[in-house]
């Protein structure tokens, strides 16, 4: 689980308490729905979010900790904007070199 | 009642005596802009309506996706074998306030995601014979168009099965339309409603409906909110807001903006006034022509 996502969706939460929606969370974070379930059944079954007495998904404790623990408490959504979609599993890792567009004619020229 | 202890009692039913969401914190903000804005003659009218206006909150929805499904358990056959959940996507494929409903409804219910589908054409023709209950989620059903449409889709598909409505609020209208469907094609139809409504000029909110009908018309007309609006769509004249939402049901002056005139509860995902997609449009072109210069430019994206 991308570990950039899980601190931005935690300070979405902590950020919007009970005022959040899921369709924004989606944007903000690049996901569709597919995505997006398995990283709030991961907050969920992690502790990190829960369902308060009011029914709505709220930061734990926990949750908040994790945040502290990893930097995550500065984070400003405004400034993050909206991710693009990808799907991070499909993610290149970062030692492979990246070869731009016709790279190959520019260098042969 | 002047107009400030008008806008709080307002405040106090919808918020149920908690803290304001957004939706209720731009309402108190913009309420006497707004109503400065209705002809006074109309004023005692309009606000009958706001009267018997339904706002449901966030924490309202969520406790009833709960109690809903709990019930839906309680009362029918309705197992991980033989049950999918799904909601009813936008035509343009957009994410809409549905998506959310169904995905708070499957947090919230800890519902197997093997049996969660946002696409059913992506169910093997095969698999169908042992689906016996589809379950629908939505916010809103006020005429019923929305699910008889996509039971149009694939007649074949639905017959004999059990159709599951999870909705917040239905008018009964759309309840009524859809038995009808479903009658004729074979179809058992289990609407699973917090609510019935019936249309707001059908109730005994007036001495006489037919006069308050016409004058709310009127006066939509000169707020310049189009014909079609005004009754809300199928002129279902629904009193509804969601926290997220406000449904394109319900009344016009409610929820529909001009250029002259901003409603109380707008719409989130209605059309823009030209000027504004011009501006967008304008803003977009420059950046595409930037982008294309740059990879001219450097041979490379």
């Amino acid at each position: 689980m991308d570990q950039y996502r899980i601190l931005l969706a935690l300070s979405y939460f902590k950020e919007k308490k009970g005022q959040y929606s899921i369709s924004e969370l989606m944007l903000i974070l690049g996901f569709n729905n597919k995505q997006i379930s398995e990283l709030i059944e991961f907050l969920l079954n992690n502790s990190f979010l829960e369902y308060n007495d009011d029914i709505l998904l709220v930061i734990t404790d926990k949750g908040m900790t994790y945040l502290i623990a990893n930097d995550g408490a500065e984070i400003e959504l405004q400034a993050v904007g909206f991710l693009s979609h990808i799907a991070p599993e499909k993610a290149m890792p970062i030692d492979e070199p990246y070869v731009p567009k016709n790279f190959a004619k520019k260098f042969n020229r | 009642m002047d107009i400030l202890e008008r806008k709080e009692s307002y405040l106090s039913r919808w918020s149920n005596g908690k803290e304001l969401d957004e939706r209720l914190k731009s309402f108190s903000e913009k309420f006497e802009t707004w109503a400065n804005q209705i002809p006074q003659k109309n004023l005692v009218t309009v606000f009958v309506l706001l009267d018997n206006l339904q706002y449901y909150s966030h924490s309202t929805t969520n406790s009833c996706l709960k109690e809903l499904h709990v019930k839906m358990l309680k009362e029918h056959d309705v197992t991980d074998d033989n049950t999918i959940y799904v909601y009813i996507k936008s035509k343009d494929g957009q994410t809409n306030s549905s998506n959310d409903y169904w995905n708070e409804y499957k947090y919230i219910n800890r519902i197997n995601k093997h049996i969660c589908f946002e696409n059913m054409d992506a169910i093997n023709e095969n698999l169908w014979q042992y689906i016996q209950n589809i379950v629908f989620i939505d916010d809103f059903s006020g005429s019923g168009k929305s699910l008889t449409d996509e039971l149009e889709k694939h007649p074949k598909r639905y017959e004999n099965k059990n159709i599951f409505f999870v909705t917040i609020c239905s008018m009964q209208i759309s309840i009524d339309n859809i038995v009808r469907y479903c009658k004729e094609h074979d179809i058992n139809y289990y609407p699973m409603t917090n609510e019935i409504h019936n249309k707001a000029f059908e109730q005994e909110y007036f001495e006489n409906n037919q006069i308050a009908k016409d004058e709310i018309t009127d006066m939509s007309r000169c707020l310049k909110i189009p014909d079609e609006e005004i009754m809300g769509f199928k002129k279902t004249q629904s009193l509804v807001v969601f926290y997220n939402n406000t449904p394109n049901n319900t009344l016009g002056f409610i929820r529909y903006d001009t250029d002259t005139y901003k409603s109380i509860f707008p719409r989130s995902n209605d059309p823009r006034p030209s000027w504004q997609t011009m501006n967008n449009r304008s803003i977009r072109r420059k950046n595409t022509n930037y982008k294309n210069k740059a990879v001219k430019k450097n041979g490379s994206v």
